[in-house]
């Protein structure tokens, strides 16, 4: 196996980035997202699981809108799945597709699992809570000059340095 | 030293680009063809009470003919957008659509010359629907302007419509609102598959 | 014709999906080219010594932002017509907070760990898992704290019209804000590369 092309330069992908959101707000009237599509999957299941259950709750109606259109046929659900492609487009074309897991050097690989999957639960409680994540918040949002996206990143990064001290055997 | 310098170039451009933004925004603040200048809006409880009194109005509908038969304000003419002829606004008109997607796109294209005489329903037809012919308004202690809630339940009950009352005095905030520095009301397409926010 | 094209009924809802596909296909594939989608890449802004995060999420925004402005500007496009999430003060410093540290515990946020799911990075697919079951346990106790989930509420609300000054104004501030965080930011890389 050769070795990975090096990443491009940062801003170069941040323009990029920033023309796709601008793309997304000329076209559609709306930011980029992640978290929305994951919460439109699990109320799906919901709704399998327990159709009066989900319309008890006002969180899941939210996503199930008035039950005449399938709520996976939704744009941001067809977003992240453009995601999926695009990261493996990406990763394919600089060989850096493989099976691997990316941990601190001390840490085992089930310990790496199980703090992964703690860290999946407790972002999901702050995005849901704040009603949106980086995509969907922070770089929608901030573009948009929107008063909440900005104290989310603020408040994002004062989170992450507050708690990454706790948290050094993880990464070094 | 290849990359500091491509990235140094980068916040130049960067720079350069928002330094004529500031220039142009505080020059031309309206944007370079007027994108940003408010149309003058008339309420809709304004609006009922001058058919009402039989004012001589010139109201535009311009949705299209089959969701004019459907309802419409009264006295309105029904003009659908794709075959409106701006060279017909010859005196003031007051136009109105659904949300507001139609009339904007009117204003969009009208030139400065005719936007002065041109007044937009704010909210258009649905505001007249939800405010005017069926309107939530407040009773209880509560209730400070009860002048206005007379006003738009007479209207309310002149049109034929018929109006709900609650115990919360917020209701009444729509009508007492200024319009006179207004800006367009927030709509968006509706009935799609596009949920909006994240 | 001005945009946003969807809300003006210039373009219909299957092609508004297929045209969700080919963005989601671009911002994943900028994310990985920077290295988004490496969990040690994304902590390591949290140790100082990589800031490639701050740097391509602030250059993002600010060229969508400069963008809104010009094409605004222009006449191409109703800024306030583009969906904004409406403020909650306390849900959104307490979310984000909660974000911070589940994004430093996970190495992820929700969008690169889906970058990192399709790259087969392990880790990353259990970071879906786990947003998905959070996200599942948020739904259940929804109800019992409704109330803080709409405290503070400002309505859909931008820094223009928060601060009353005109938009070109503003743009120039958090652009000179974000210019000196990169400064900052290539100054904190070079003195933590030393060492």
């Amino acid at each position: 196996m050769k070795n990975p092309k090096p990443y491009w330069n940062p801003y170069i992908c941040g323009i990029g980035l920033g023309l796709v959101l601008l793309a997304a707000f000329l076209v559609m009237g709306r930011g980029i997202g992640a978290s929305g599509a994951m919460t439109s999957v699990v109320v799906t299941g919901v709704h399998t699981v327990s159709k009066s259950h989900a319309e008890a709750s006002a969180f899941y109606m939210g996503y199930l809108g008035d039950g005449t259109i399938h709520p996976l046929k939704d744009w941001l659900v067809f977003e992240v799945l453009g995601v999926l492609i695009g990261g493996f487009i990406s990763g394919r074309l600089a060989g850096r597709n493989k099976i691997k897991i990316e941990k601190g050097p001390l840490i085992s690989n089930n310990r790496r699992f199980l703090f992964a999957f703690i860290g999946g639960i407790i972002m999901a409680f702050g995005t849901k809570l704040a009603r949106g994540c980086t995509s969907g918040q922070a770089l929608t949002g901030g573009a948009m000059m929107n008063v909440g996206s900005w104290l989310f990143m603020i408040a994002l990064f004062v989170g992450a340095y507050a708690m990454a001290g706790f948290v050094k055997r993880l990464w070094i | 030293m290849n990359d500091i310098s491509i990235n140094k170039r980068l916040a130049l451009i960067g720079f350069g680009i928002v330094l004529a933004g500031l220039v142009m925004a505080l020059a031309f603040p309206d944007g370079l063809y007027n994108v940003n200048k408010q149309p003058s809006f008339i309420g809709v409880v304004e609006l009922a009470e001058k058919i009402k009194n039989r004012e001589k109005l010139n109201i535009i509908d311009l949705r299209d003919g089959e969701s004019f038969e459907e309802f419409h304000i009264p006295t309105a003419t029904n003009i659908p957008l794709d075959e409106f002829d701006l060279a017909s606004i010859k005196e003031q008109i007051i136009v109105y659509s659904g949300g507001d997607l139609l009339t904007r796109r009117l204003w969009d294209a009208l030139p400065d010359s005719l936007r002065e005489r041109t007044v937009v329903v704010y909210g258009g037809v649905n505001d007249w629907y939800d405010r005017v012919l069926y309107p939530k308004l407040p009773f209880g202690k509560g209730v400070t302007n009860k002048r206005m809630v007379d006003k738009v339940h007479n209207l309310c009950q002149f049109y034929g419509g018929f109006a709900d009352f609650e115990n919360d005095a917020a209701l009444i905030a729509y009508y007492e609102r200024d319009l006179s520095n207004a800006s367009w009301p927030k709509v968006h397409r509706s009935g799609g598959l596009i949920r909006k926010g994240c | 014709m001005n945009g946003p094209f969807y809300d003006f009924g210039w373009i219909g809802e299957e092609a508004s999906l297929a045209f969700a596909l080919v963005i989601g296909i671009a911002f994943g594939f900028f994310l990985e080219r920077a290295g988004l989608g490496s969990a040690k890449k994304l902590s390591a802004q949290f140790y100082l010594k990589d800031m490639t995060v701050f740097k391509m999420m602030f250059t993002a925004i600010i060229t969508a932002m400069i963008g809104v402005f010009w094409l605004n500007w222009f006449g191409l496009l109703h800024a306030d017509m583009i969906y904004l999430t409406p403020t909650f003060v306390w849900p959104q410093v307490i979310g984000g907070l909660v974000f911070g540290v589940g994004f430093i515990i996970g190495g992820y946020c929700p969008g690169t760990s889906c970058v990192a799911s399709a790259t087969g990075s392990l880790d990353g697919v259990m970071n879906v898992a786990g947003l998905l079951l959070g996200i599942l346990v948020f739904g259940e106790v929804y109800p019992w704290i409704e109330g803080f989930y709409t405290a503070g509420g400002m309505g859909q609300i931008t820094f223009v019209e928060y601060l009353n000054l005109p938009s070109g104004l503003v743009v120039f501030m958090l652009v000179i804000i974000a210019l000196a965080g990169f400064w900052a930011s290539e100054w904190i890389e070079s003195k933590n590369a030393i060492k």
